[in-house]
């Protein structure tokens, strides 16, 4: 079966009503369990997925793809509206998302989010068409050299968002990187900087971390300024749509965004968070106006949120064609493909996943 | 004053983590034990750390922090008083009470009326524990009761 036929037959199982309905359910309970803080996209799966057993396997991937990006656009969501990342991969979108919804264009925000997102998981699903076994054998190269280096250039490139002192950057850096070591050591098991805590063993998470650092400061944040002077001005719902001003701004950023992020989800690692990084660097760099940012570009939105998603269909590659997942997203997709009876490998070329990835961003525009 | 004190502190904290660092065995580049990593990173903390300090006291550009206004100042050290307490009757008094205290007292120094205040903290604690707790499994500690 050639790409394009698969492609049509991805198309014909995908737009099934049963299947579609099941994709609208999956966005849209993803989408709620993605707004609460502290469960992203791989909490929700791993607490949807039993749900998903008595299914066929196609529905039941297309719900599961679906409450992957729903829980996804959820994060972003709450990123944008309030200041409150619901995952590592929409951390970036807040430095101008929230920035634009104090400016009361939320609506914009998170239409360009959502149509941003669609597109690079399009681009994503075309790339996996094309490329999906050579990319796969460059990245199976990757050793612990080309990992150490893509770390260091991931943390150099964070120190660059900030904007503010580069020392005071790295000085996070440096925190960020000694609480990573807190817990059991990879090699020897040797417990470091417990203090005989049974819980610190197993490492400080990045969902408490998140919590604290926005969340917390976030309500603080509201403490300084008092509950009065807080209220965000009403939107009108024609205002929910970006001007053409605002398309026009971000085409380029989404497009930027979402080759980007789908490069770097070929790669192992935490792609999908280094991708908007990246994104929102290049943006900056690329942008006539990079002091401006922080304050409420658009572009600053466009960019990481389809790099996100580009990089989920980057990372869905090696999943496909080798078998390997690389994120915990695309582990417990794994296990529900071997759950249902299906193995991943060179012979899966069900191009059904990633089709549903596309229709469920259909159906989260929708929403 | 704060501008200087922040990565003072900062400066302290990773002085200790370097102290502990270098106490875990380090083993050697080929055989790296577990304390090589931290104290490469120790080091590097301590060293970007000890130059931020520096350049807190010269008074280093970027390096001025925003005064509050007093009771601005107030509010904050309320919440954070607030979410400490919270933490250490957790355990002790279950997530519903905890939470409950918690919302209510926040807001209600934070300007709102009392009634308000009771209000959204019983409604946030019992959303809460609903949506986590009931719905979800999520383990959240109950109390005695």
């Amino acid at each position: 079966m050639g790409p394009l036929e698969g492609l049509a037959y991805g198309f014909s199982v995908a737009l099934l009503p049963s299947n579609l309905f099941a994709c609208f359910v999956g966005v849209l309970v993803g989408t709620i369990v993605g707004v609460l803080p502290g469960i992203g996209p791989v909490g929700a799966m791993a607490l949807l997925l039993p749900s998903t057993f008595a299914m066929h396997p196609a529905t039941a991937l297309i719900m599961l793809a679906g409450i992957y990006y729903g829980a996804m656009y959820g994060g972003s969501t709450t990123s944008i509206l309030v200041n409150v990342p619901g995952e590592a991969g929409s951390v970036v979108t807040l430095l101008d998302g929230y920035q634009m919804t104090r400016k009361g264009r939320a609506g914009a925000a998170l239409t360009v989010a959502a149509v941003g997102s669609f597109v690079a998981g399009t681009v994503g699903v075309i790339g996996i068409m094309l490329a999906a076994s050579w990319l796969a054998d460059v990245a199976i190269q990757f050793g612990p050299p080309e990992y150490f280096a893509i770390t260091l250039a991931g943390l150099l490139l964070l120190s660059r968002l900030s904007g503010g002192s580069i020392l005071n950057a790295f000085v996070m850096v440096a925190l960020g990187l000694a609480l990573g070591t807190v817990g059991m050591d990879s090699i020897s098991a040797l417990r470091r900087f417990t203090f005989g805590s049974v819980q610190l063993a197993q490492g400080i998470e990045l969902v408490p971390v998140i919590m604290g650092i926005y969340g917390v400061a976030e309500v603080l944040l509201l403490a300084e300024e008092g509950i009065a002077k807080t209220q965000i001005a009403g939107v009108k719902l024609r205002q929910l749509l970006p001007t053409r001003e605002e398309w026009r701004r971000s085409t380029m950023p989404i497009a930027r965004g979402s080759v980007v992020g789908f490069l770097t989800g070929l790669v192992p690692g935490p792609a999908a968070v280094l991708s908007t990084f990246i994104s929102y660097t290049l943006e900056k760099k690329m942008s006539k106006t990079p002091e401006k940012f922080g304050t409420g570009m658009i572009e600053g939105v466009a960019g990481p949120e389809a790099s996100n998603n580009g990089a989920t269909a980057g990372a869905m590659v090696p999943l496909l064609s080798l078998g390997i997942p690389f994120s915990p997203a695309t582990a417990i997709l794994l296990g529900a493909l071997v759950v249902h009876g299906l193995q991943p490998g060179p012979l899966m070329i069900s191009q059904r996943p990633e089709v549903s990835g596309a229709s469920s961003r259909v159906c989260t525009s929708a929403i | 004053m704060l501008a200087r004190a922040v990565p003072l502190v900062l400066l302290v904290v990773a002085a200790i983590y370097l102290t502990l660092a270098v106490r875990l065995p380090f083993g050697t580049a080929a055989r790296p034990g577990a304390g090589f990593y931290p104290v490469i990173v120790a080091i590097f903390a301590v060293g970007v750390a000890l130059a931020a300090t520096a350049g807190a006291f010269r008074g280093a550009r970027g390096a001025e922090a925003v005064e509050l206004a007093p009771d601005a100042r107030r509010r904050v050290a309320i919440s954070v008083a607030a979410l400490i307490v919270f933490c250490l009757v957790l355990p002790w008094i279950g997530y519903p009470a905890a939470a409950f205290g918690f919302v209510a007292v926040v807001l209600r120094y934070l300007g709102a009326r009392w009634t308000t205040a009771l209000l959204a903290g019983v409604l946030s604690s019992a959303g809460s524990y609903g949506i986590f707790a009931v719905l979800l499994d999520v383990p959240l500690p109950r109390g005695p009761w």
